[in-house]
């Protein structure tokens, strides 16, 4: 076996390089093989120039050259010889493609090229991709390609959060086909494949298709609009609502329609001077006849439901009925509430009832002796000293009460003084009020309770073989001795209230919801209740009678009075001093105080209203005790305020140090009492 | 050391073991298993065996993984209808914790009733 011989030569170009091993070696140039180590750089100016390197290989028996070896190799069966042809027209002469092939012209013998490829082009030699130079022969098989950008339709489908609009977009890109193109590397002499940019590509027009399938793959069923996603597909880039789902429309609730105007009617007895009253005037005002409609009720209606474009459906709430809530002379008929005898329609205590009106043509004295009436009395004249008038609807005094004692399930309207005497406005309803705020409360907590008991129950580290075995009971007396402890608190409260009310008539949905109350957890917390579900139950019809409840707001009893002395007056609504205003008086309101004389002084007393309280004057320039209380949240106004006068909101106090005038009190956003 | 372990249902043997060290005046339980329904009487039973003599008690919850409600319920019932004893629980593990956070049981019993280690837990009883 022959040894392995080999030359590295460096010249300024490959050929030369090449030739120069040949002649060194003493061989022919299809005895070696030759690898192009480096390439020739011509630089600038003499920097940078870099001579080419080649390694001439000889094969291992140099006499003896086996022919298959040889044609392996990637030679010419030539010889260079000719170094001074112009390399221009050398690779012309060399190189040409044809379709995808590059060709070697076999005519020229005096030349080798070296190849490479440009960007988007591939390079195969004999099938192996090409990324650097190579030399070439006759024998190898060359091949190009070009990296084509192909056109592209990209379809963006995006939904809004509320899962009921989605817009398409569709974004297009051109594709470009190249044309392999040989050029001379003006550097180094070499060939350079390169791509040539011959066309742009349009790209299809995305198929009506391809956007349903697309919108299937993201499971939008519902709403789709055809026609905007053929215009997206016109309008490239552009943004088209493509899908809009169908909200659900909400239900109409029952409603009952009143159709006695209580508001305008107490306004035309008041503004009528006392003289010319005609009291029989003042009933047709106020009153119907037996078998005049009062109200009527409208059916509710069910509400439709939605879709969202994934095409899951949007519940309707159903709608709320509300039960006729009646009294005394009313029947229904039908959608109808009729009067089944005369007197003054109301709602009183949430029931509609027709009130009776008795009339006292003079004065209530030794002559017409105390009033208890089961409707609503109407005094012409004073009611004197040591007597009392106590009507289940309203009483209206055309002149003063003095020394006397005034009960009424509506409102107190007493046209000119009150002195010395006691005056209770709405009974019932501010035990309502209380009711509402208890039972309001405890289905907030009810409901927190509820959570609290799934929080447990999904807890890992909490068992439940004893709730399965023995039901909830067990976990909720736990909650209610433990975080809860403020529902049995209520609870207590709430069931001494009752108790005090029990006497009296009490509706009968409040009434249904104690007594079940009560059978579900005792006043000391003790709870009866075994599953979850009694409790939702149970939380569920306190909050209907809380909505009955809150709707009582409209129909608390007020006072009106022209001026007030050494008298005690309590309204479960407004209290409205019409005249000089109040002196040494205790005023309670469940709703505003406001003091509408011009005068209109409050001088000595106490004062607590669950609203706003407006007054021109609060105290006495000689410092009278004054004490006026509001909830935090209401505000208390005068033109002037003493020494003297203390205001409470809330648990804050201020006192007046000095005379100030047009005052507002209320608290502030931290909780501080503020006067301006 | 007194050990309590009942076959139920034939499936799991549940238990609470309970093991007592007593340091001056005051007695350290350690449960390791589960407060719960079928355990929480022998914890309770033993509270009123050693009473007699020990009127600080630490539990060391450090082994409890589990608590159901009947387990929690008659603890508490057991520190207030027994509030002449003082009483501490120590290493309350992580998940332990979050049952009784979602109780408010810092608020109902008292922050002081619970501390991160004996250490603190003996500290406190016996300041």
């Amino acid at each position: 076996m022959g040894q392995t011989q080999e030359v590295i030569i460096k010249d300024v170009n490959i050929e030369s390089a090449i030739n120069e091993g040949l002649q060194i070696l003493d061989v022919n140039r299809d005895q070696v093989s030759i690898e192009v180590i480096e390439k020739s750089k011509k630089g600038f100016l003499g920097f940078g120039k870099k001579l080419a390197k080649v390694k001439l290989t000889v094969a291992e028996d140099k006499d003896t050259p086996d022919q298959n070896q040889t044609n392996d190799q990637p030679l010419l069966n030539n010889n260079y010889k000719d170094e001074n042809l112009n390399s221009k027209e050398r690779f012309e002469e060399l190189v040409f493609i044809e379709e995808d092939k590059i060709r070697l012209k076999k005519t020229n013998e005096n030349s080798y090229p070296v190849i490479q490829s440009g960007t988007n082009i591939n390079l195969y030699v004999n099938n192996n991709l090409v990324k650097d130079s190579i030399l070439v022969s006759g024998n190898d098989d060359i091949r190009v390609e070009t990296e084509d950008k192909e056109p592209n339709n990209e379809i963006n489908i995006d939904n809004t959060q509320d899962k009921m609009m989605a817009f398409l977009k569709i974004t297009q890109q051109k594709g470009i086909k190249y044309k392999a193109e040989i050029i001379q590397n003006t550097d180094n002499d070499e060939i350079l494949i390169i791509a040539k940019e011959i066309r742009e590509i349009e790209p299809p027009k995305v198929d009506l298709e391809e956007v349903y399938k697309k919108l299937k793959e993201l499971n939008i069923t519902y709403g789709i609009k055809e026609g905007f996603i053929k215009k997206a597909i016109e309008s490239p880039g552009e943004e088209f609502l493509i899908a809009e789902g169908r909200p659900a429309t909400g239900s109409v609730d029952e409603k009952i329609e009143y159709l006695f105007n209580k508001e305008d009617s107490n306004k035309n007895i008041s503004q009528q001077p006392a003289q010319k009253i005609d009291y029989f005037s003042i009933n047709s005002i106020n009153s119907v006849k037996k078998g005049e409609v009062l109200a009527i009720k409208y059916a509710s209606k069910y509400g439709k439901v939605g879709y969202n474009i994934f095409g899951e459906k949007l519940g309707v709430k159903p709608p709320q009925n509300i039960d006729w809530q009646i009294g005394d002379g009313v029947e229904i008929i039908g959608d109808k509430a009729v009067a089944t005898k005369d007197g003054r329609p109301a709602i009183q205590n949430g029931e509609l009832t027709i009130f009776e009106i008795y009339v006292v043509k003079g004065d209530v004295n030794l002559s017409e002796g105390n009033i208890d009436f089961n409707g609503d009395v109407i005094v012409m004249g004073d009611v004197c000293e040591n007597f009392q008038v106590k009507a289940t609807g309203m009483i209206k005094v055309n002149g003063n009460v003095a020394q006397a004692f005034l009960e009424a399930g509506g409102d107190i309207l007493v046209k000119n003084n009150i002195i010395g005497s006691e005056v209770v406005a709405g009974g019932l309803a501010t035990y309502y009020q209380k009711c509402y705020f208890y039972l309001n409360k405890l289905v907030e907590l009810f409901e927190e309770l509820e959570k609290a008991i799934l929080q447990l129950k999904s807890h890992k580290s909490f068992k439940t073989k004893d709730l399965e075995k023995n039901g909830e009971k067990q976990i909720i007396q736990l909650l209610l001795d433990t975080k809860y402890t403020e529902i049995s608190k209520i609870l207590k409260e709430f069931y001494t209230l009752i108790d005090d009310l029990e006497q009296k008539t009490i509706m009968k949905d409040l009434n249904y919801v104690v007594k079940n109350l009560k059978g579900k957890i005792s006043e000391n917390g003790f709870c009866k209740i075994q599953e979850l579900t009694e409790l939702i139950i149970l939380r569920r019809r306190i909050n209907d009678v809380c909505q009955v409840l809150k709707k009582f707001d409209f129909n608390v009893s007020k006072v009106q009075a022209g001026y007030l002395q050494n008298s005690y007056v309590n309204a479960s609504g407004d209290i409205i001093i019409n005249r000089n205003g109040a002196y040494n008086s205790n005023l309670n309101a469940g709703g505003k105080i406001e003091f509408k004389g011009i005068k209109g002084v409050f001088r000595g007393g106490n004062i607590n209203s669950q609203g706003d309280i407006m007054i021109k004057e609060l105290g006495s320039p000689g410092g009278s005790k004054v004490q006026v209380q509001v909830p935090e949240g209401k505000k208390v106004y005068a033109k002037k305020a003493y020494i003297n006068v203390v205001v409470k909101i809330g648990n804050q106090t201020y006192k007046f140090d000095y005379e100030q005038n047009n005052i507002t009190v209320t608290l502030d956003d931290d909780g501080y009492i503020r006067v301006v | 050391m007194m050990m309590v372990i009942l076959e139920l249902f034939n499936e799991r043997v549940i238990t609470l073991e309970i093991k007592c060290k007593y340091k001056n005046e005051i007695a350290i339980l350690r449960l390791t298993g589960e407060l719960d329904m079928a355990t929480v009487d022998s914890l309770v039973e033993k509270v009123l065996d050693i009473k007699e003599n020990y009127l600080k008690i630490i539990f060391d919850f450090s082994g409890i993984k589990f608590v159901d409600s009947t387990g929690v319920g008659k603890m508490i019932k057991l520190f207030q209808d027994h509030d002449e004893i003082n009483y501490v629980i120590s290493n309350l593990q992580p998940d332990v914790k979050d049952i009784f956070d979602i109780l408010n049981l810092k608020e109902i019993l008292g922050e002081s009733m619970f501390k991160e280690c004996n250490e603190d837990a003996l500290s406190y009883l016996l300041s």
